[in-house]
């Protein structure tokens, strides 16, 4: 069975496809594994302009989305398009596949114990953060309704059964408002979380079951947290909730997902030599 | 062997149990086998019951509320009875449930769960069986065969509610308690009796009951109601969903006013 990663990058104000050859080179070196990209021209012209060599098994071209969604980072309201990932089932050119995102960076082989498990589809059912202070928002779409499940990482076979829940995603992305009425989560932006966490909870019997399986929760550093130092060894230092009170965390040789995309950015040169053998 | 459930209606000003005992008899013609179907009712309002749905409804006369299901072994016209509270809806077979209980002549259910599936054990209302190390049993679900073990059972029951009063300033006088509650008197019998390790079985998990008592749901919130947060919906062939979740196990739904004359038409068009 063809195995290999798979990852989405449409450049908008943030340079998603820098991310997506970091997170490629790593998750080549530590899984050992192809890594295929999906993409836009405008963005592909933009990897091509910034390094020699890609990394990447197979690139995507496919239609740039059209969507508005924004979040707030370093105090600006910044573009994101997301809205195309129910489109991995189709495109993936392996027969078992992790999707992951861009900012999720693979420094160990913990995930390849997941090829071979009994579940078709598995995800990240959470995050673990360094404080406690969690927004319950990233954690739950509702206290009444379900728990979020993490997008950031799946693994998934071409099944029948998991082509059913991509076409799913996109049914609820196309419906948003809806489930968001039934799930009771805010609706303004499509989040990709909320979509898968509402069809595997759909997939499961609307919860007789477990329909999914889970992947290892990795470590989580917010979009208020800083990198400021990358060593040649892989240990990694962030100065942890930058706005209130700083704390200083390490990490070495486990999986982190860094959400404060300027920072992975203003590091790229350092976390890129990390990816090298 | 004669089997079947046995359920009881003790109408008062404040609940229509007769309605709650209705849809839960319906329920089990709905879910269950053919074997597995009989209901009798003991009740104080029999002009209110269905005579093609119960096989027996049999008036309580002048008992009520505990003092009458502490006489459910002399009232169950059952060999093998099942004793349930009313605020319950079947929602799949049970036949299982009864070929594991065949070989027993007591059994008192302990796999409560919450309306997602996950299992507790001495839910927030239970410090008194925490504290006191009682077994976690819920008497929605006890089932007994005519048998020496049993009658001995219900006796000590009567016993003990008979004389709660007594029985709490003996010994239970730091517990609040008043009066002795189904679960925590058929609890202390089971001690009395030293029945535990031969009625009540934890590991089985089941039968499950889906408790819906707000405070063990896992809400960070305090609800007084759980129906403020989960909308129960019942569909034409019967199936429950509360809010997003969809439910399977036996639902012990607590909340009376769930059940309204359009549940029970629901539940009949269904059957």
């Amino acid at each position: 069975m063809t195995r290999g990663c798979l990852m989405y990058a449409h450049d908008g104000d943030i340079d998603y496809g820098s991310q997506a050859v970091l997170a490629a080179k790593l998750a080549i070196k530590n899984l050992k594994i192809p890594v295929s990209l999906i993409t836009d021209k405008n963005t592909l012209d933009n990897l091509k302009s910034k390094f020699d060599l890609l990394p990447f098994d197979h690139i995507i071209q496919v239609e740039r989305p059209n969507n508005n969604n924004r979040r707030s980072l370093d105090g600006k309201s910044v573009q994101f398009i997301n809205t195309n990932r129910a489109s991995a089932w189709d495109l993936t050119p392996y027969k078992r596949t992790l999707l992951i995102d861009t900012d999720f960076l693979i420094f160990s082989d913990i995930l390849n114990n997941y090829w071979n498990t009994q579940f078709d589809f598995l995800i990240t059912p959470g995050m673990h953060e360094l404080l406690e202070n969690k927004n319950l928002n990233d954690y739950q779409l509702n206290p009444y309704t379900i728990d979020m499940l993490w997008a950031t990482n799946i693994l998934f076979s071409k099944t029948s059964e998991t082509k059913i829940l991509f076409e799913l995603v996109e049914h609820i992305r196309s419906n948003y408002h809806y489930y968001a009425g039934i799930y009771q989560f805010n609706p303004y932006q499509f989040r990709n979380d909320h979509a898968f966490s509402v069809a595997c909870h759909i997939m499961g019997s609307h919860g007789l079951e477990q329909w999914h399986g889970k992947l290892p929760i990795p470590l989580l550093f917010k979009d208020t947290d800083l990198i400021v130092d990358v060593k040649p060894t892989g240990q990694i230092t962030f100065l942890i909730d930058n706005l209130a009170s700083c704390y200083v965390a390490r990490s070495i040789d486990q999986d982190i997902h860094i959400m404060n995309k300027n920072s992975l950015l203003d590091n790229l040169d350092q976390l890129l030599e990390l990816a090298n053998d | 062997m004669t089997k079947g459930y046995l359920l009881f209606a003790q109408d008062s000003n404040e609940v229509n149990y007769s309605k709650l005992a209705t849809a839960c008899a319906l329920s089990i013609k709905l879910t269950q086998t053919v074997e597995f179907n009989n209901v009798s009712v003991v009740t104080n309002n029999i002009g209110y019951f269905d005579a093609d749905l119960f096989d027996h409804i049999i008036p309580s006369g002048a008992l009520s509320g505990m003092d009458a299901r502490s006489r459910a072994y002399d009232l169950s016209p059952y060999d093998q009875t099942v004793l349930l509270d009313s605020d319950m809806l079947f929602l799949k077979p049970m036949d299982y449930v009864w070929e594991r209980m065949s070989a027993l002549d007591l059994f008192v259910a302990s796999a409560p769960q919450t309306h997602r599936g996950q299992l507790f054990h001495y839910g927030f209302y239970r410090k008194i069986f925490a504290d006191n190390q009682w077994p976690d049993v819920y008497s929605a679900w006890t089932y007994f065969k005519k048998s020496d073990t049993a009658e001995e059972f219900f006796n000590t029951v009567k016993m003990l509610t008979d004389h709660a009063g007594e029985f709490i300033s003996l010994g239970l006088t730091n517990t609040g308690l008043e009066t002795l509650p189904t679960d925590e008197a058929f609890a202390l019998a089971l001690i009395i009796l030293e029945l535990e390790n031969q009625a009540v079985f934890p590991n089985w998990g089941f039968p499950r009951i889906t408790h819906m008592k707000p405070a063990v749901q896992g809400w960070k919130e305090n609800v007084a109601d759980w129906h403020e947060k989960l909308r129960f919906t019942i569909d034409s062939k019967g199936q429950v969903k509360l809010g997003v979740w969809e439910q399977a196990e036996l639902l012990h739904y607590v909340k009376k006013e769930l059940i309204t004359d359009e549940v029970i038409q629901t539940l009949r068009a269904a059957i």
